[in-house]
């Protein structure tokens, strides 16, 4: 590689090649289709949105080829197997873990765009700009679960917040749209700067900026310079990623942002902003406080690591759950179930500390499992809410969708198949995923986590079948509008697919277990 | 050396002055107040404006932290002004945002009837 | 105590009196003029630190760039506050003062705790005058994702911003001011 960075060859420059750049294509091919996407609204013509049905669907229909190449590229790259490379000098290391996580995320990125034409249509703002954040919201999350640098992770991490945070607040004219944005850009500043704080105590405790370095200078048995102060650090950032991925005590945001939010903007942050989250989570908590990992390096920091998030899965997993049965809307309460399975994941990922490298079981496989149906879910739940919707308004209220048996059979059922699985109940795929997070936390000796979890998941059936009761049993209340759906041809394949693969996954859950094993972090 | 009439008065400078040369900790304990007083502002205060002061208060101490860890601590001082550098940028790019997200609420506000306003007031 | 000492204290007093001015202040505008004192007084701190492009570039960019942003959106917001909170009652401040206040005290324990060292590191020295050269080099080396990462930031917050920023004038249609 000569040419463009020879300049750099002075004192002993490191090159950085094609190769690096080869290495992030999926992220380097989510950042293009967004730049594109914003380019080509500028030649898209605004008279024939209104009346035609199908819209600016250039937009839609680039948008979503950029995030099957890139979701392929990720799929190819699993596929091959390969070996856990490190580019761009160390800041960032791509291996199958990365990977999984990034294809839920582009998998969330996809539906969000597949729902998002009729939601845009509808109020009146389909422009480029909502394709392009999505997509360069997509790209950020999966460079920040690639991140192998605190450097990386904390930019990454900031670009992808902002992005979310302009699309909770897309619908720039509602007031609670802006509201919700504002509120969740300020506590989300606010974890931030617990985050970056916790990176630097990080920094100035282990005298570096790597990960891998970090990680092996543990390994090999060298103590950090300084113990308490990496022990602040990583309680520090465990608390800005707690912000992230909605545990109890930091959840505040969440009803607000996600009740605010469009609905498919909720369903992409509900997966895409948790499942890169839980990534980083899962990636700092195994390298500084796995049970092979550190080895001799710092038994503190192990320990602080593992009362902390045991004691957040806790607390949340019962304040989800109880939060979630009071609520009459049924946005609100799939917030709230949201952060009760930020609860059941955080099980997961004290299970993954215990697993030892070499051990039969890879660390965090249950915690990938039960991402993926719960992706599916929870994106095929907060779609139906916009599916249903009317004008600037998506079916947000649990006494809206009264009667919807009736009017529209396969949406009921669709949704039925959803609120059965992310109820647990048997063959469903919400059942497998909630089966393997326990038997791994029994397993690894944390046996209450999986009492307090088969408890609260008992709770939960309540709420989600109040929705179903609402469906099937209960005759339809007053005059609302019954939208005609026929034109929303991407809400509905959205929704048919989400259904489908529930059951799939619920079917034949032993394949995608062993990917989930065949992905988790070595 | 400490002839000149500042560096005198501030020998009678109390507590750590005494303990002898300004060192890391010095600059930690600076970066741990502004951080607490930072995260007060955002906890206390209730204007749009005034809490995304207190989150540049925040970012600045860390910003402070890094480059006094990569001076004192580390064998490449360089490293902690480059994440700084990233981090004024970061600063800058919230800073835009919060206030086109504020301008908004204020022209939403604006446009619909005083009642709400209020309401909003408290 | 060296001069060098003296110029220290004098620069955090000037970071960290303003910024308890911020917490304590009334008036929105003349939080954001403590700002101003308070981001100086960091920008002496890191020229103490031997960061001057870091300094200069704090003055630049936070007090000559942001801090006119923040003066730019209070006048344009002064008729009345936009508050992000309906009321901070007792019972969001004294939980949330205590934490803070318990953070502040670990945090200062904990620098006060450690053994640090007084002496700059080996490199440290050698960077010195030439920092900017090294600042380049590292950013097109080990840093150049990171950087890279940044511009997707800015390119975020810009289409972001003028996104949301721009106003919604009643009876005129958002698209109107696109196609000038």
């Amino acid at each position: 590689m000569n040419g463009l960075f020879t300049i750099l060859d002075a004192p002993a420059a490191p090159a950085i090649g094609w190769d690096d750049l080869g290495g992030i294509l999926p992220v380097l091919v989510l950042l293009a289709t967004g730049s594109l996407a914003l380019v080509l609204d500028l030649f898209l013509k605004e008279e024939a949105s209104p009346p035609v049905p199908a819209g600016k669907w250039p937009l839609s229909f680039v948008s979503l080829l950029g995030t099957a190449v890139a979701g392929a590229l990720l799929c190819g790259h699993i596929g091959a197997a390969g070996k856990p490379w490190s580019g761009f000098l160390g800041a960032v290391q791509v291996d199958l873990f990365s990977d999984a996580i990034g294809l839920i995320v582009v998998l969330g990125a996809a539906f969000c765009l597949l729902g998002a034409g009729d939601a845009l249509r509808r109020r009146g703002i389909e422009q480029g700009e909502f394709h392009a954040l999505v997509l360069y919201a997509a790209a950020s999350m999966v460079l920040f679960v690639q991140s192998a640098s605190l450097v990386m992770v904390f930019l990454s991490l900031e670009a992808l917040s902002m992005a979310v945070y302009i699309l909770t607040a897309f619908q720039r004219d509602e007031k609670r749209a802006v509201e919700g944005g504002l509120k969740y850009f300020v506590l989300g500043g606010l974890s931030s700067g617990f985050l970056l704080l916790g990176l630097a105590f990080i920094y100035g405790a282990t005298r570096s900026t790597n990960l891998t370095d970090i990680a092996g200078a543990l390994a090999g048995g060298q103590p950090p310079a300084d113990s308490s102060l990496l022990v602040a650090g990583l309680g520090l950032t465990l608390i800005g990623l707690a912000f992230k991925v909605g545990a109890f005590p930091f959840h505040a945001w969440v009803p607000d942002a996600y009740e605010g939010a469009m609905s498919v903007v909720t369903g992409f942050m509900a997966v895409a902003v948790k499942a890169a989250s839980f990534g980083v989570l899962l990636r700092v908590a195994v390298l500084f406080g796995g049970a092979g990992a550190s080895g001799p390096g710092s038994p503190e920091a192990r320990g602080a690591l593992l009362a902390g998030i045991s004691g957040l899965a806790v607390v949340t997993m019962i304040f989800g759950n109880l939060a979630a049965l009071a609520q009459s809307s049924a946005k609100r309460m799939l917030a709230y179930s949201a952060i009760a399975h930020t609860g059941y994941l955080l099980v997961g990922a004290v299970s993954a500390m215990e697993a030892r490298p070499g051990g039969e079981q890879a660390a965090g496989a249950g915690l990938l499992f039960y991402l993926f149906p719960y992706a599916l879910m929870s994106l095929g739940a907060f779609i139906c809410l916009s599916h249903l919707g009317e004008g600037a308004e998506d079916r947000e209220s649990i006494d809206s969708l009264r009667g919807l048996a009736e009017r529209h059979p396969a949406h009921a059922l669709a949704l039925l198949v959803i609120m059965v699985s992310f109820a647990g109940i048997p063959p469903t795929a919400g059942f497998w995923g909630k089966l393997f997070i326990f038997r791994e936390a029994i397993a690894t000796g944390h046996w209450e986590l999986a009492l307090v979890g088969i408890l609260t998941s008992i709770v939960s059936v309540y709420y989600y079948l109040r929705l179903v009761v609402a469906m099937y049993m209960l005759p339809q209340e007053g005059g609302l509008p019954a939208p005609s759906l026929e034109a929303r041809i991407g809400g509905k394949l959205a929704l048919a697919i989400a259904a489908i693969a529930v059951v799939l996954v619920g079917l034949f859950p032993g394949i995608f277990f062993q990917i989930s094993a065949a992905c988790a972090l070595r | 050396m400490s002839t000149g009439f500042l560096p005198l008065l501030l020998q009678a400078a109390p507590a750590a002055a005494s303990a002898g040369q300004v060192g890391l900790t010095h600059y930690l304990v600076v970066s741990a107040i502004v951080f607490g007083l930072g995260l007060l502002v955002v906890i206390t205060r209730r204007n749009a404006i005034a809490l995304l002061m207190g989150l540049e208060l925040l970012l600045n101490s860390v910003g402070l932290n890094f480059v006094a860890f990569a001076k004192f601590a580390t064998r490449d001082a360089v490293d902690g002004q480059v994440i700084t550098i990233f981090l004024i940028v970061i600063a800058a790019a919230e800073a835009s945002l919060a206030l086109a997200i504020t301008l908004n609420i204020f022209n939403n506000l604006n446009t619909v009837e005083v009642d709400e306003a209020r309401s909003l007031k408290g | 105590m060296t001069f060098s000492d003296g110029a220290f204290w004098v620069f955090a007093a000037t970071a960290v009196l303003p910024a308890a001015g911020i917490l304590l202040s009334r008036s929105i505008v003349r939080m954001a003029f403590l700002l101003l004192v308070s981001l100086a007084g960091f920008a002496g701190l890191y020229l103490q630190l031997g960061a001057g492009f870091l300094g200069f570039t704090q003055v630049l960019v936070y007090i000559g760039g942001i801090l006119i942003l923040f003066l730019f959106g209070l006048m344009l917001t002064a008729r009345f506050d936009v508050h992000v909170r309906r009321r901070v009652g007792a019972g969001v401040i004294v939980p949330g003062v205590i934490a803070g206040l318990s953070l502040l005290g670990v945090l200062v324990f904990l620098a006060l705790e450690s053994p640090w060292s007084t002496e700059a590191g080996a490199a440290a020295a050698a960077a010195g005058a030439g920092d900017t050269f090294q600042i380049g080099l590292k950013v097109l080396g080990p840093y150049v994702l990171p950087f890279e990462a940044v511009t997707v930031l800015l390119l975020v917050a810009m289409v972001g911003a003028t996104y949301i920023g721009r106003a919604q004038m009643p009876g005129t249609p958002a698209e109107g001011e696109r196609k000038e």
